[in-house]
């Protein structure tokens, strides 16, 4: 008996540990791959500037499929194109998702997509 | 009990006691994790991106971000001054808007740094103690490097490679400047804060030369043999201000022409003097860049090597010599990534995420690298260079096939829209950083 609740508790350290240790990551992803697109598009990317375009709140699919058309310039462009071929399509995947989400700080005076 | 029984319980005591032990410094771990503090030394484009970013992935992590102006003037944009586009108001920002993030701002000087008892120096006499520390000077000049060039001189003869007071001297002796009047500018070897910056400041100030004063010249006495996007510059130089004909307004002088300037005259004669034999050069309104190194706190916390910048792990921005110490922006060793305001950007969040993940016992996420410089050459006519990086055996490398200059000969049209890109990545980069 003694033996079973000493594997029990075995069992519940060691699981806690595993969970401890391998606590993936994940939240910090995509804002390490956006990283770079808010530094131009704008905070959340919300952009205040003139003329670059807000990317906050645009559809998932819509992203992808322009940023796949940047990278293989299929869509004319001064610099996204450059830039696009830097990333992967499952990147792009990443930022979409990101980016849809944040349609709620689309700032004033910011032009979005919705 | 068998003897295997009983060693299958002793072994399970022991492993459960270390099981234990290991659960309960995770505890303490995380009590600390709770408190942890991150101080921040700078609040430029690394210095307060790291801080904002910390608070926003941690809001348990105290930050500190220590800084010794009340407002942040960006050297990015700033060249803008000189032909007129902007006022110095429109590049000055203070730290208000950060406040929702939670930071602790300490207006005052890191004088020095003890990487043993962990603890930050001030001017004032206080000491702060940091679990992390990121260091993010920016540069300082090696005002050794030219005879007869000091912070003094610096007052009559401008440097305006650090945004502010220095930006108002070039700007008002250009203004004050008569029709017919030279202007020098002179630039150091490399590497220095945005390698395309003299270029992109000399371009605009033959935009004021050519619109206010069109019988005036400027020349750049560079320490170098070349520079980057050169072409993309002498095309819009051909195209805007007689590049190559006999009625230039600019004119380039490389290293190996007598470039590199050696001497300064005093403030009165406005003269410099220029390679090997030292020829005489004289001017009515000069410009030194001086040659540059990290700023002086780096090289207070031992975080600089000979070659005058710091060392890191580019994984984390920790430095490679003192230990739980990140070095960020242009004081940093990142090549090939320049000395610019995006790569600074870039860099802090990477560190931000690096900090954070230490912090709290999580692995880190594959970093991400990248670096944008738009360079206005006049009016309607700018050009970029773009690179995304990655990390590859310990060193950046840049993404294959991605990245690079804009083309040469691009149409009116693109040439134009890269300069309305330009002012919209300062007006998002700013905002990014200030609010």
């Amino acid at each position: 008996m003694d033996y079973k609740i000493t594997t029990r508790i075995l069992l519940l350290v060691s699981g806690l540990l595993l969970v401890t240790t391998t606590w993936a990551n994940e939240d910090n992803l995509p804002l390490m791959l956006v990283s770079n697109c808010i530094a131009c598009h704008g905070f959340h990317g919300s952009s205040i500037g003139t003329t670059m375009p807000s990317i906050a709140g645009v559809d998932e699919e819509e992203f992808v499929e322009t940023m796949e058309a940047y990278k293989k310039d299929e869509l004319a462009s001064t610099i996204m194109g450059r830039i696009a071929k830097g990333y992967t399509r499952t990147n792009f995947q990443v930022m979409a998702k990101y980016f849809y989400n944040q349609e709620k700080y689309c700032e004033k005076g910011a032009i979005c997509p919705k | 009990m068998s003897k295997i029984s009983r060693r299958s319980f002793l072994t399970g005591v022991g492993v459960t006691a270390a099981g234990i032990l290991a659960y309960k410094m995770m505890e303490v771990d995380d009590k600390k994790t709770q408190t942890a503090k991150v101080v921040i030394i700078g609040g430029g484009a690394g210095g307060v991106i790291a801080a904002k970013y910390i608070r926003i992935l941690d809001p348990t992590l105290e930050v500190t971000l220590i800084e010794q102006n009340l407002a942040y003037y960006t050297c990015f944009m700033s060249n803008e001054l000189f032909n007129g586009e902007r006022t110095i108001e429109s590049i000055k920002f203070s730290y208000d808007g950060l406040e929702k993030y939670g930071i602790n701002f300490v207006y005052d000087q890191a004088i020095d740094i003890d990487p043993v008892a962990k603890k930050v120096i001030l001017q004032g006499g206080k000491k702060l103690d940091y679990d992390r520390l990121i260091v993010s000077p920016g540069i300082d000049f090696k005002w050794d490097s030219i005879e007869g060039y000091d912070e003094e001189v610096a007052k009559q003869i401008p440097h305006a490679w650090k945004a502010g007071a220095q930006s108002l001297i070039l700007r008002q002796q250009l203004e004050e400047m008569e029709d017919g009047g030279t202007v020098m500018i002179t630039v150091p070897e490399k590497p220095f804060r945005c390698p395309t910056a003299p270029y992109e400041r000399a371009s605009l100030i033959a935009e004021y030369l050519k619109r206010h004063k069109p019988n005036s010249n400027i020349l750049i006495f560079d320490a170098n043999q070349a520079f980057p996007k050169q072409d993309l510059f002498m095309e819009g130089w051909e195209q805007l201000y007689g590049f190559d004909t006999e009625n230039t307004l600019i004119e380039w002088i490389p290293s190996d022409e007598a470039g590199k300037i050696v001497r300064v005259g005093n403030a009165k004669e406005k003269a410099i003097y220029v390679g090997e034999f030292e020829d005489e050069q004289k001017a009515d309104v000069i410009n030194i860049i001086p040659p540059q190194m990290a700023g002086k706190i780096a090289f207070k916390g031992g975080l600089a090597d000979e070659s005058g910048w710091c060392p890191v792990n580019l994984k984390t921005f920790e430095s490679s010599l003192q230990k739980d110490i990140h070095v960020i922006g242009d004081a940093c060793i990142a090549t090939p990534m320049p000395k610019s305001a995006h790569a600074a950007n870039s860099q802090a969040k990477v560190c931000a995420i690096a900090v954070v993940s230490a912090l709290q016992g999580k692995e880190m996420p594959t970093p991400s690298y990248a670096n944008t410089c738009y360079s206005v050459v006049g009016d309607n006519f700018g050009v970029s260079f773009t690179a995304v990086y990655h990390l590859e055996e310990g060193k950046l490398q840049y993404v294959k096939g991605a990245g690079g200059f804009s083309p040469l000969e691009a149409s009116a049209e693109d040439r134009k829209r890269e300069v309305s890109y330009a002012h919209s990545w300062y007006n998002n980069i700013t905002n990014e950083m200030f609010n």
